[in-house]
């Protein structure tokens, strides 16, 4: 106990504080701009940890975690280009509500969300780390299959009244993330001999492409079609009331626990983690058929889900040293630059840092409503631009985004080439999200498969399955899930 | 007939022929006794891909057509892809600057803005505010080209 | 307001122009080191901190840029095929540079790049669980053999680093493993760490990051902080050193060759540096360009060789 107030007044005091915040901030603006996620957020402020304290640079870091994490819904709010992978799910229900002109109201659904989340998974990250750690070890190829095809189920559940459209946007989703390639053998695939295509389909670019490349070219004819010009802009950001929460509550509570836990798991994320919670959160919520056209439900599943991940991804990295994601990765291997060991030992040998960790991610999700606030602000002057030219500036700027998120110059055409390929798909009635959904997916979905066949090897499929009853349960719930439509009509009929 | 779901129904079948002949390109020679086959994966998306498009057509055929009043093709759409098709294939070639300038200024003048000088005030100012962003605090090196 | 931001504009895009065409010395602006993998790896890291004390012995930014993709290929690709004016430069491991040119046909060769110096090496370390049943080589040669296909290694891609030596290791000793493939290191550490898999051959900087040992390292030297045997001691006459270079695409100017040479020299040899790669467990290594480019195309048809006898397995 002591440990924690010594590491409080010591994340308090002003150095710390100051590089918490900043991490914050500049997570928050790197993550709103389209196409710059968390990890080029992190790499930018890589450099300047390497001068100083190991608890400085981690509250550098982890506040440009939280932030990254949450500035992308900013952009998924406002001009439907989710600025990061993750904030995907948040664009299905926020981005209606700021053509209501509600965007201000969104923002702070999911600022009030993430910060829900965020407390959440770090309260789970201080009381259980080193216990739901050596869960995390259960999970192997075969159990991260069962996960992945319970986050492939959230496909239905995106696709509203167009199920099969939203099928088939899945399977191109799946089919995207296999170009490039292939995990088992040297060679690549669906390449049409092009080297440039040996990299594989950028996540980052399609979704770039698919969302803002092609919402601009659909403004582009239907801005002649409406009566009034651009309602987007927000005077400012308007948080929920405490009493709005009521009848959400559990919807808060459980996506925070889904978020966590697909954080804890190795090899899905923070996107999925919004994806599934936004499915369950669709099936349950009272107000599920309000779904699609701004509801707050929505945004609050997704977005307390999202930000839950970061807590969760740092249990196995601080309980055993193992990373969750590439976020987590780096944050490691600044320890190691800073001469501490990561590892089973880190808790026991370095507790002070350990702690200040703890504290450091609580106080980033508190400093994230500020932030949020002032980048909202930044944000509304932007939109005040009349739309044409918004319009243009948000071409180039995704395009860059789409650029620098791994520095690939085909990245480039293959946003635009996602764009039109999507605005296309989106007018003949195709839902977006299952494409996001099966291309963040497929990559891992197919090396676990094939891992799966490499570790059953002369095993029958059923022995191999029945050994791992995490597997089973994974399995029975999605088939729960795929079945409960059905069911539901049957008790409906009679 | 509703039109739209025919027609990519179609398009979603004719995909996945040509995503098919894909899978039968020769596999290089380098190959480990362990390898699985990496083709059987996609094929079997290829073949659900194949499937769902039949299934769409097939349904769309009976369906009544619902007719938007914001057509598909434009001229300002069809212009607005030319542009961005334009813009991926010189992004490198001819550097940030030049291409990044152009394609703002020819999207935001495709969709009806006409104030020519102010366009281009905003644009090249916008365009050294990125660069100077990218290159000085995010520090992502931007392609620069033959003409910047 | 308008002609304002106008004139303002062309204030701009005047001083650009000016520092773009004045033919003042090299390097007159930030210069772009490409790093083939992602930003945190052990090929990451040590570029960092060779661009970092290289930039301030500059006096530009020495800008490191991650370009992921294709196991290294498509970052090296775009080295190679950079405009070759000394503003594009590249760091670039064993890995992308040797093995491979060799498993696919790629838009570079052995004659694509111009070495600016070596910068790091460090010998391949076969890692093993400390849960495994075996304490040392001769003990786990012993029990692999009495089980053969049992015992699974974690490979990181197919013929890469992690792959190749390990597949030398086993004919030397007739030894038959599973080979799983996963997306990353930290993937397999977990792995083995649920003792769902044995063995992962790696770079030496794992060893003191995760729970695990090593049993043999893959150099005919040895090292001081890597207790444990080396190929000579077993009798596999094989060396699978990472080294990491630093490189350029070829047909750059010599004048900026030898700014950039000098630059290099003086920090790889300094005691800083020495210590923040030793941090990595990395060691500082320098090679001259020459002696550099001379040991690139030996490395390269020797690694062509490694990779035809893993196949004839």
């Amino acid at each position: 106990m002591d440990m924690i107030f010594s590491a409080f007044a010591e994340v308090l005091s002003p150095f710390p504080l100051i590089m918490n915040l900043m991490g914050v901030m500049v997570g928050m603006i790197i993550g709103a701009l389209p196409g710059l996620g968390s990890v080029v957020a992190i790499s930018i402020c890589l450099p300047f940890t390497f001068g100083m304290q190991p608890l400085q640079a981690m509250a550098l870091l982890l506040g440009v975690y939280c932030g990254s994490n949450c500035g992308g819904s900013i952009a998924a709010v406002l001009i439907n280009t989710p600025g990061t992978p993750q904030a995907a799910a948040t664009s299905i229900d926020g981005y209606p509500m700021a053509r209501m002109g509600k965007g201000g109201t969104a923002i702070g659904w999911a600022l009030g969300s993430s910060i829900f989340g965020g407390l959440f998974s770090c309260a789970v990250l201080v009381v259980a780390a080193p216990t739901v750690a050596s869960f995390a070890l259960q999970f192997g190829p075969l159990e991260t299959f069962g996960l992945i095809l319970m986050g492939l189920t959230c496909i239905s559940s995106v696709s509203g009244k167009n199920q099969l459209k939203g099928l088939a946007a899945g399977v191109i989703g799946l089919l995207l993330a296999c170009v490039g390639m292939s995990p088992f053998t040297p060679d690549a695939r669906f390449t049409f001999g092009l080297y440039a295509l040996d990299g594989g389909m950028d996540t980052v670019a399609v979704i770039v492409g698919v969302f803002a490349i092609s919402e601009v070219i659909d403004r582009a004819e239907r801005m002649l079609h409406e009566e009034q010009g651009s309602v987007l802009s927000v005077d400012r950001l308007k948080m929920p009331r405490i009493a709005d929460y009521r009848g959400r509550l559990w919807n808060l509570v459980k996506s925070s626990i889904i978020g966590t836990f697909v954080g804890i798991l190795p090899g899905t994320g923070a996107t999925t983690a919004a994806f599934i919670a936004y499915g369950e959160a669709k099936r349950s919520s009272p107000r599920r058929d309000k779904f699609g056209t701004g509801e707050p439900d929505s945004i609050v599943a997704a977005e307390s889900a999202n930000n839950a991940v970061t807590g969760g991804a740092l249990v196995p990295s601080l309980a055993l040293g193992i990373p969750g994601d590439p976020v987590t990765a780096i944050m490691l291997a600044t320890f190691i630059l800073h001469g501490i060991t990561p590892g089973v030992r880190l808790m026991a040998d370095n507790p002070a840092i350990v702690y200040g960790i703890f504290v450091a991610l609580a106080v980033a999700n508190v400093l994230m409503w500020p932030c949020c606030c002032l980048t909202t602000r930044m944000f509304n002057y932007l939109l005040k631009t009349p739309e044409p030219i918004l319009m243009g500036l948000i071409t180039v700027l995704c395009v860059l985004g789409s650029y620098g998120s791994r520095g690939n110059i085909n990245d480039v055409a293959v946003t635009i080439g996602a764009g039109i390929v999507a605005y296309l798909l989106r007018r003949s009635g195709f839902p977006m999200p299952p494409i996001v959904i099966g291309l963040v997916l497929g990559q891992q979905f197919e090396m676990s498969i094939g891992q799966m066949t490499l570790y059953k090897a002369d095993l029958g499929w059923w022995e191999y399955i029945s050994a791992s009853p995490i597997a089973l349960c994974l399995f029975a719930v999605t088939a729960l899930i795929l079945c409960m439509p059905l069911l539901r009509r049957l008790r409906t009929r009679s | 007939m509703k039109k739209e779901d025919v027609i990519s129904g179609v398009l979603l079948m004719g995909l996945s022929a040509v995503l098919y002949t894909q899978t039968l390109v020769d596999p290089s020679e380098i190959m480990f006794e362990d390898d699985i086959d990496p083709m059987k994966y996609p094929r079997m998306l290829i073949a659900l891909l194949a499937l769902l498009g039949a299934v769409l057509a097939g349904k769309g055929l009976r369906l009544a057509g619902t007719v938007s009043a914001v057509p598909i093709f434009s001229r300002r759409t069809l212009s607005v892809m030319a542009v961005l098709f334009l813009y991926a294939a010189v992004f490198t070639t001819v550097g940030f600057f030049v291409s990044s300038f152009a394609a703002a200024f020819a999207v935001a003048f495709i969709m009806g803005w006409r104030r020519i000088p102010a366009l281009i005030a905003v644009c090249g100012f916008s365009m050294v505010v990125i660069w100077l962003l990218f290159t000085y605090i995010l520090r992502i090196p931007l392609p620069v080209g033959t003409l910047f | 307001m308008n002609s304002l931001f106008k004139r303002l504009g062309l204030a701009f895009a005047c001083t650009l122009l000016a520092a773009g065409s004045a033919l003042a010395a090299y390097p007159e602006r930030p210069i772009t080191m490409i790093v083939p993998f992602g930003a945190g790896g052990s090929n990451d890291l040590p570029a960092r901190v060779l661009a970092g004390m290289m930039e301030k012995k500059l006096g530009q930014p020495v800008v490191v840029q991650n370009v992921v993709g294709a196991g290294g290929t498509q970052g090296t690709t775009q080295i190679a095929q950079a405009r070759p004016d000394g503003y594009t430069i590249g760091f670039d491991p064993t890995g992308a540079l040797c093995l491979q040119p060799h498993m696919k046909k790629l838009p570079y060769g052995v004659d694509s790049f111009q070495f600016i110096g070596m910068a790091t090496q460090q010998p391949v370390v076969l890692m093993t669980s400390k849960k495994a049943p075996w304490k040392n080589i001769e003990e786990m040669v012993e029990i692999v053999k009495k089980a053969p296909g049992k015992y699974i290694v974690g490979i990181s891609g197919k013929g890469n680093m992690s792959h190749v030596p390990v597949l030398a290791l086993a004919r030397h000793y007739g030894l038959k493993f599973r080979y799983v493939p996963y997306r990353s290191t930290p993937e397999i550490m977990k792995e083995i760490a649920a003792d769902r898999l044995q063995f992962h051959a790696d770079m030496p900087v794992a060893l003191s990051q995760y729970d695990v040992y090593g049993l043999v390292q893959f150099s005919d030297k040895k090292v001081d902080n890597l207790p444990m045997p080396n190929s000579a001691d077993i009798g596999l006459n094989k060396n699978f050193i990472m080294w990491q270079a630093c490189i350029a695409p070829k047909g750059i100017p010599a004048d900026i060759v030898k700014v950039l040479v000098d630059t290099m020299r003086e920090v790889v040899n300094s005691p800083e540096y020495a210590e923040a790669v030793r941090k990595l467990s990395m060691n500082p290594w320098w090679m001259e360009p020459e002696q550099a480019q001379a040991f690139y195309a030996e490395e390269f048809t020797s690694y062509g060789e490694a990779l035809k006898e893993a196949l004839a397995n």
